[in-house]
This record gives structure tokens, C-alpha cells and sequence, in this order.
């Protein structure tokens, strides 16, 4: 369970989270939806612990962030696979290799140093079924980066797989595809958080993918929460509310 | 100067000023060098000496030109072969000490090794001091044993345990050691964050991180340049034969001395077609490295063992690194002793000795170390100060003169520019097209070639011949240094302008501009600060450089680190060190402070 409760984020002036509270249960599907700038990957980033609240508390499975022993934070950070925009994979490895960095919260450094280069039969054997899942076997002893755009998302989505945490959350994964890939793709995830039973959180541009894919929606703006429903309840007022251009609220078309 | 300044001075900026720098020091060092050329003694025949040097260039020695030689002599090809194979042995071997101890340096001076990820934030003030201090310490000993060069490393540990070629082997690692560190350092430290901060939000601890990204991340780079340094071992075991370790470098300064210059020219081929080799096998790791290797065929059966056993791979590189492993390790072992001594004294008796003498001689007498001050300050007025500055304007004219003739060349040597399809744009195909195609393919063969070959030949070798042929004077060590670094900026800038973008040059030549529009607009301001970092990279190079070549009998600081060991007296050889190492600890620091600025100037 992910719980946000009077949640704020500030750099400098500007808030990139004001006053939020929501909470996300444990298996649930959820796209996080809104303009460019809304805060969309700052409440992606607070979950991942890469950002700190200001104010207000995050609360996750049964540990509050604020007090939170560094033992603890690891195994947060265990249970959350994050699939950043960038993907942030080591181009000039195997796509074996990325997928098996997944996991390296759960093992020692020597651990992760054999595995890198001498992995053993059953650790391919979970990596070679990983990527069937997700549709790349062909690709397991290619270097990373001679994939194309589209395949190397996939290696990010094995990897996040690979990590054995409870949480998935990606941001922005179908940005950089055409419409029939991206179709497959937010399919393959949905279903791949099905199978796993991980709590999906998903961050989209594309409304239609959202409403299709995901039974809940939280809209955001200017760092507020602006909706919070079931994709079904989503109405044409929700939609101008949350992208209608309103330059006094905006403050990153403002600056 | 501020936003605001420069706003409202639209003619400034940092690129002008460079200019002017560049013109106010070119006027600098013209002035204090003055404009002899040559020095040549009356009654000598300087031109009929330059004219059968070069001639011979056509006409090299297979055979001993020496009539007196005895019947049972080494052949010239067998001896020539000999100092070949020590030339390799010696550096494979110092490189083999310089490697594992340069990457240890590397690892532990690179910034990203002593991050403060949030695992490391919660340390206790005594631990981040601690780490600091190692931080530091780490940094000042690469930038100490990179600043000496060499040569002056072999001048001490010669006077220090004896001659021996392992003392020499272990000169030429030393120096590397800190490049390589240095270096190794840098590529780490630029490395994308991307991967290591997503592991550590997974979880991770900051040493797996360092060794699965930024290591990994930053293996072919490391790679390419260990490859890189290991063809500068090979140069400078060849200078070492001017020390009288018997490789290429002995066989040319002997058949000078004869005047033998068909001897000379066999060995400088052989030189330079030995580094050629090396050159060419690193250019064919480092693009392969670069992209990795790929396979498009199709594979039906996706099962694991079929997949393993199609795994892309090059062949060749494994090739490649298993033949320089089995040479490093075969270096040790295969040839004559490399610990040799002859001395009435045991090395330690030696050593001890050695150390003695580096006390200065007044604190020697008086046993007050405040001596030392007025010895210093002696020494600095008598020749100190005037040798350094000597070695600052060799070093940085011959740096503008590589610079400048570089900067103009350097497109001509570019194979997406000196080229018929330049930027790969198609061109139309007719009667006259094969021939264009020639011409510009030859061009750039052409350029390349001078490239290659001149910074081939080491700058003390190249200043041995130029002395010879010119006279004694200071302006032949600026040529050979110039030439030399012509050749390294070559490549250098060469690589930079292939790497670029080439899309904007595309665009303005498909815009019906030539190629040298498309050059100047097209890739020279998005790659201009880099060519200038490598200027100031080099520098550092070249006064190292031109300290060392002093020894050649010209009053740089390498002059007097000459005579003072030669007369035993190591305590003012040692003053003379220091000074030139101090002067690379400046210019270091100075070259940190540009390359900063310059990354962010417009």
C-alpha cells in the first residue's frame, strides 16, 4: 500500500507537489495522468525515495518515510522496480546482463560481480523466461545498445520483472513508440502486473491508453491532484479541467 | 563577467579572447626565442650533411656500412631485429606493472569512487575527513610520479640501484602509472549517471554500483586508451636507447654518430611501421568496441543453449587481448637477464648513497636545514629561473605551431570530409567522377600519412636528427616537438570532427555549400571547445617534453638535471626535478581551471 497524506514537494519556489493525499492499494492498476510539468514523475520519484517530501508524510506497506531506519530504505527500495523514461540500462552489456542487474538490491557485491560474468544455469534459465514474457528471447546474449528503441524498453520492463519487488512503476513507457507497439506493450505490462500481482503505477500522455488500460485514473495539476476515479467516471469536464490552459496556475509555462 | 555583460557586449567572448591569447603568446615566444634557425660552426658542411641525411631516406642500409667491423659481427638485420624485439619487450613489460597499478589509481582517484551516495551520507565527520585526505593524497601522488618524466626517472633510478633494463622498465611504468590513473580517472568520472543512480534507488550498495555501471560503463574507453598508452611504451623504450639501453633508439643514435644516415632511415621505418601496426590494430578495437558486435541473422530455436551458443562475438578480439596477454607474461621470461649489475657496491650501499646526496650540500656540512633556503634561492638566480622559463617557451611556441598548421589540416585528414561523397551524400557518377574519386581518396591517404608518420617518430629522436642537421640551438627542439605534436593534434581533432554530429554539415552541404562551409559552420562550433581542451591537455605534454629535451644541449631545466647528475651531485639535480614538477602542478591546475571554464563558454 502507497499512501500519501498531505503530501508537499517544493525546489526553491516552485511546488512540484501541493498538498497531496492518496492512497494506492496493494495489487491495484493506476495511471497517473496530466499536463507536461503537472508533477507526474516528482510523485513517481517520492515513491522510488529518490525525492524528499517537504511536508506532509508517505507512508509505504507499513513504513512512514519520515523515520524510516536506512535498513528499512533498502528494503523499500528492494520492493519498488522503478522503468525510468531514460531507462537508465548499461548500454555495452549483454541484454543477460542488464536484465540481471535487476536484482542486485538481494545479493552481495561478489555475488553481483559472478553474476555479471559467470551467471549459472538457473539464474539464465528465470532470465531466459523472463524475456520470453516480455518478447525478447532472441535477444538475451545481444549487446544492449545494438536494440532498437523499442526492444530496449522491453529489457528495462525484464529487468523491473527480474527485481522480485511488489511495486512496478513506470514512467511514460509507451513515449517513444508507434501506436500498434504501444498497444502490445502497455498490454504486456498490465497483464505481466496481473500474473506477478505487483501494484501497477503508470504515467501517461496518452488519456486514451489510460482509460483502456487502467481501471483507475489520478489526474494532476500544478502539482495537485485535480482528479481521482475510475477511468469510466472520467467526463469531458475532467478532461478540460485538467488540460485547459490556465497560465496563472501553470508555473512552468509562466517562468 | 555576467549574463548581463555579455549581453551587452555582443563582440566578447570566450573564443576571442583565446584568439588573442593565442596571438599575444605567439608574439611572446617569437621574441625570446628570436629568429636564428640554424647555428651552424664555420667551415662545417651543414647542407651537404641535410642533403645526404634525406637522400639516404631513398636509399636504406640492409647491411653494416661500418668496413671495420670484425668478420664475426652481429649483421646490422640480426642486430636491428634484437633491439626490435627489446623495444616490444621493454614496453610490454613496463606496460604489464603500469596497468594494474594505473586502473588501482584510477578507481581510487576518481571522484564517482568517493561519491557521497545517501548509503555513504550517514558517515561519521571523521570518516568523510579521512576519505578526503585519501581523496587528496591519491590525486598528488598521479599528478607527482606523471609530472617526471621518463627519462629523468631513469636518470634516477639509474643513479639510485644501477643500469640495468628492468630499472628502465620500471622508469617508463612509473610516469604511465599516473597518466594512465589520471586518464582512467577522467573516463570513469564522465560516465552517463543514469544506471547508477537507478541501481541505488533499487536498493544497491555504492560498491556494486561502482563495479556493474560506472566500471562497466566505462571498460572500452579504458580499454582503447591502455591500448593507446601501449604504443607510447613502444616509443619510449625507443628513446631509451639514448640511455643506453640497447633498443631502436641505440641503433639510430650509433649509426648517426657514424653518419651512416641509410642505417638510420631502415631503423625509423622500422619504427614507424612498427607503431603503424599499433595504431591501426587500437583504430579496429576501438570502433568495434565502440558498437559491439552484431549479428542479424535469424535464429529459430530460442532455446537457451542455442541462444549461447549463437552469442554475437569478435572473434578477433579475443584474438587480440589474448596475444597481449601471453606477450605481457612472455616478456618477463623470454630474453636476456633483466636484472643485471656490475658495481663495486651492493645496491643497497648504492641506494643509501644515493639518498645522502639528495640532502643539500650546505645542510650536509652544517647539519641545518634552514641551509637549505639560501641554496635554493642561489640555485634558482643562477639557472634556475631562467631554465624554467626556457622550458615554458619551448613548450609553448611549439604548441602554437602544431596548433596552427594542425587546425587548417586537420579537415583534409577527415574521412567523412576528404572524401567524393562527402557527409555520405550521393554524387552523381560520370565520366570524370572515378577520377575525382581518386584524387580526393588520395588527399586524405595523403594527410593521414603525415599524420601518422610524424607523431610516429618520438620528439627526442626527431630533435636528436634536427640538432644535428640545424646546430645547436633552441629553435630545432621547438620543431621537433612541433612536428610531433602536429601529428597527435591530428589525430586527435581528426577523431573529434568524425565523432561529431554530422547532420548540420550534411544539411549545408545538400544546401549546395562546398565542404569547407559545411566544415567551418557546420561542425566547428559544436566541436571547437573540445579542440581547444585537447590544446591545453597537451601543453601539460609539452612542457614535460620540453624539459627532457634540454638534455640535447640547450639550457632548459633538462640541461642542468643532465649535468648535475653526471657531476654526482644529486641534491641540485633534485632542486632542478622539483622545479619542473612543480611547474607540471601549476599547469595541471591552470588546465582544470580552463577546461571548466571552457565547457560552459559560448
Amino acid at each position: 500500500m502507497i499512501k500519501f497524506t498531505d503530501a508537499t514537494l517544493s525546489f526553491g519556489s516552485i511546488k512540484a507537489l501541493d498538498h497531496c493525499s492518496l492512497e494506492i492499494k496493494s495489487g491495484e492498476q493506476v495511471a497517473l495522468i496530466g499536463p507536461s510539468g503537472s508533477g507526474k514523475s516528482s510523485l513517481m520519484k517520492t515513491i522510488t525515495t529518490e525525492n524528499l517530501l517537504s511536508s506532509g508524510s508517505l507512508q509505504i506497506d507499513s513504513l512512514n518515510m519520515d523515520s524510516v531506519s536506512s535498513f528499512d530504505l533498502k528494503s523499500i527500495r528492494r520492493s519498488i522496480a522503478y522503468i525510468p523514461q531514460d531507462l537508465a540500462l548499461v548500454p555495452n552489456i549483454k541484454v543477460s546482463q542488464n536484465v540481471s542487474l535487476g536484482s542486485v538490491g538481494h545479493e552481495s557485491t561478489l555475488s553481483t560481480l559472478r553474476n555479471l560474468t559467470f551467471p549459472n544455469k538457473k539464474r539464465l534459465d528465470k532470465i531466459h523466461a523472463i524475456l520470453q514474457e516480455v518478447g525478447i528471447t532472441d535477444k538475451m546474449f545481444h549487446r544492449t545498445d545494438s536494440l532498437s528503441g523499442g526492444q530496449q524498453q522491453r529489457v528495462a520492463i525484464a529487468r523491473a520483472i527480474f527485481q522480485n519487488a511488489s511495486y512496478l512503476l513506470a514512467d511514460e513507457p509507451v513515449s517513444a513508440v508507434d501506436p500498434t507497439r504501444a498497444h502490445s506493450l502497455l498490454e504486456s505490462l498490465t497483464s505481466i502486473a496481473t500474473d506477478h500481482k505487483l501494484t501497477l503505477v503508470c504515467t501517461l500522455h496518452n488519456l486514451e491508453y489510460a482509460k483502456k488500460f487502467f481501471p483507475r485514473l489520478i489526474g494532476m495539476r500544478s502539482g495537485a491532484l485535480s482528479y481521482d476515479g475510475s477511468a469510466q467516471d472520467f467526463t469531458e469536464n475532467d478532461f478540460n479541467e485538467l488540460y485547459s490552459l490556465d497560465y496563472s496556475k501553470n508555473t512552468n509555462l509562466t517562468s | 563577467m555576467t549574463e548581463a555583460n555579455r549581453l551587452n557586449n555582443p563582440f566578447w567572448s570566450w573564443r576571442k579572447f583565446i584568439l588573442l591569447l593565442f596571438l599575444g603568446l605567439f608574439g611572446f615566444c617569437f621574441y625570446h626565442l628570436g629568429f636564428q634557425f640554424t647555428n651552424h660552426t664555420s667551415g662545417s658542411q651543414p647542407w651537404k650533411n641535410a642533403n645526404d641525411f634525406f637522400s639516404a631516406a631513398f636509399n636504406p642500409s640492409f647491411a653494416d656500412k661500418n668496413p671495420s667491423l670484425p668478420a664475426d659481427a652481429t649483421p646490422f638485420l640480426n642486430r636491428l631485429g634484437t633491439y626490435l624485439f627489446n623495444t616490444l619487450r621493454y614496453a610490454f613489460i613496463a606496460m604489464s606493472m603500469a596497468l594494474p597499478a594505473g586502473l588501482l589509481l584510477g578507481l581510487i582517484s576518481s571522484r564517482s569512487w568517493w561519491r557521497n551516495h545517501s548509503s555513504r551520507a550517514n558517515l561519521p565527520w571523521f570518516l568523510k575527513i579521512t576519505f578526503g585526505f585519501l581523496f587528496l593524497c591519491t590525486r598528488f601522488f598521479t599528478t607527482f610520479i606523471r609530472s617526471i618524466h621518463e627519462l629523468i626517472w631513469i636518470l634516477l633510478f639509474f643513479s639510485m640501484i644501477g643500469d640495468s633494463p628492468i630499472a628502465a622498465c620500471i622508469a617508463i611504468a612509473l610516469p604511465f602509472a599516473g597518466t594512465l590513473g589520471k586518464v582512467f580517472s577522467e573516463i570513469i568520472d564522465e560516465q552517463d549517471e543514469t544506471p547508477s543512480d537507478h541501481l541505488l534507488y533499487s536498493g544497491a550498495k555504492s560498491l556494486q554500483i561502482f563495479l556493474s555501471t560506472r566500471l562497466v560503463q566505462a571498460l572500452p574507453d579504458l580499454i582503447t586508451y591502455s591500448f593507446y598508452r601501449l604504443e607510447c611504451a613502444v616509443r619510449a623504450s625507443a628513446v631509451l636507447g639514448f640511455a643506453g639501453i640497447p633498443t631502436i633508439g641505440l641503433s639510430i643514435k650509433q649509426s648517426f654518430q657514424n653518419l651512416y644516415f641509410g642505417e638510420v632511415w631502415t631503423a625509423l621505418y622500422l619504427l614507424i611501421f612498427t607503431i603503424v601496426i599499433f595504431d591501426v590494430i587500437g583504430r579496429a578495437i576501438r570502433k568495434r568496441l565502440n558498437t559491439g558486435p552484431t549479428d542479424s541473422k535469424v535464429i529459430e530455436d530460442n532455446s537457451l543453449a542455442n541462444l549461447k551458443k549463437n552469442t554475437p562475438s569478435w572473434k578477433l578480439l579475443k584474438l587480440i587481448t589474448m596475444s597481449l596477454g601471453v606477450a605481457s607474461i612472455a616478456a618477463w621470461f623470454i630474453g636476456p637477464a633483466l636484472n643485471t649489475y656490475y658495481s663495486h657496491l651492493t645496491r643497497w650501499e648504492r641506494t643509501q648513497n644515493f639518498f645522502r646526496d639528495l640532502v643539500p650540500a650546505p645542510v650536509k656540512e652544517s647539519g641545518n636545514y634552514l641551509d637549505t633556503i639560501p641554496w635554493a634561492k642561489n640555485l634558482w638566480i643562477t639557472n634556475g629561473a631562467s631554465a624554467l622559463f626556457m622550458t615554458l617557451i619551448i613548450a609553448t611556441m611549439a604548441l602554437l605551431l602544431a596548433a596552427s598548421f594542425s587546425y587548417f589540416i586537420v579537415p583534409w585528414a577527415s574521412r567523412t570530409i576528404a572524401t567524393y561523397h562527402p557527409f555520405r551524400t550521393p554524387t552523381p557518377q560520370n565520366k570524370l567522377s572515378r577520377v575525382y574519386h581518386f584524387l580526393w581518396y588520395t588527399l586524405g591517404m595523403l594527410t593521414r600519412f603525415i599524420f601518422i608518420i610524424t607523431r610516429s617518430i618520438p620528439e627526442y629522436i626527431l630533435a636528436y636528427i634536427l640538432l644535428s642537421l640545424l646546430g645547436v640551438g633552441v629553435w630545432p627542439l621547438v620543431l621537433a616537438l612541433a612536428l610531433h605534436n602536429f601529428g597527435i593534434l591530428g589525430r586527435l581533432w581528426g577523431e573529434i570532427i568524425e565523432n561529431n554530429d554530422q547532420i548540420t554539415a550534411k544539411h549545408i552541404y545538400l544546401n549546395a555549400g562546398n565542404r569547407l562551409q559545411s566544415y567551418s559552420f557546420g561542425i566547428l562550433p559544436a566541436s571547437s571547445n573540445r579542440q581547444l581542451l585537447y590544446i591545453f591537455y597537451r601543453w601539460e605534454t609539452c612542457i614535460r617534453e620540453s624539459t627532457v629535451l634540454g638534455m640535447l644541449a640547450i639550457t632548459s631545466l633538462g640541461y642542468y638535471i643532465k649535468i648535475e647528475n653526471s657531476s654526482m651531485r644529486y641534491d641540485s639535480m633534485f632542486f632542478y626535478i622539483l622545479l619542473g614538477t612543480a611547474v607540471i602542478f601549476l599547469s595541471d591546475l591552470l588546465s582544470i581551471f580552463l577546461r571548466a571554464k571552457l565547457k560552459n563558454a559560448r
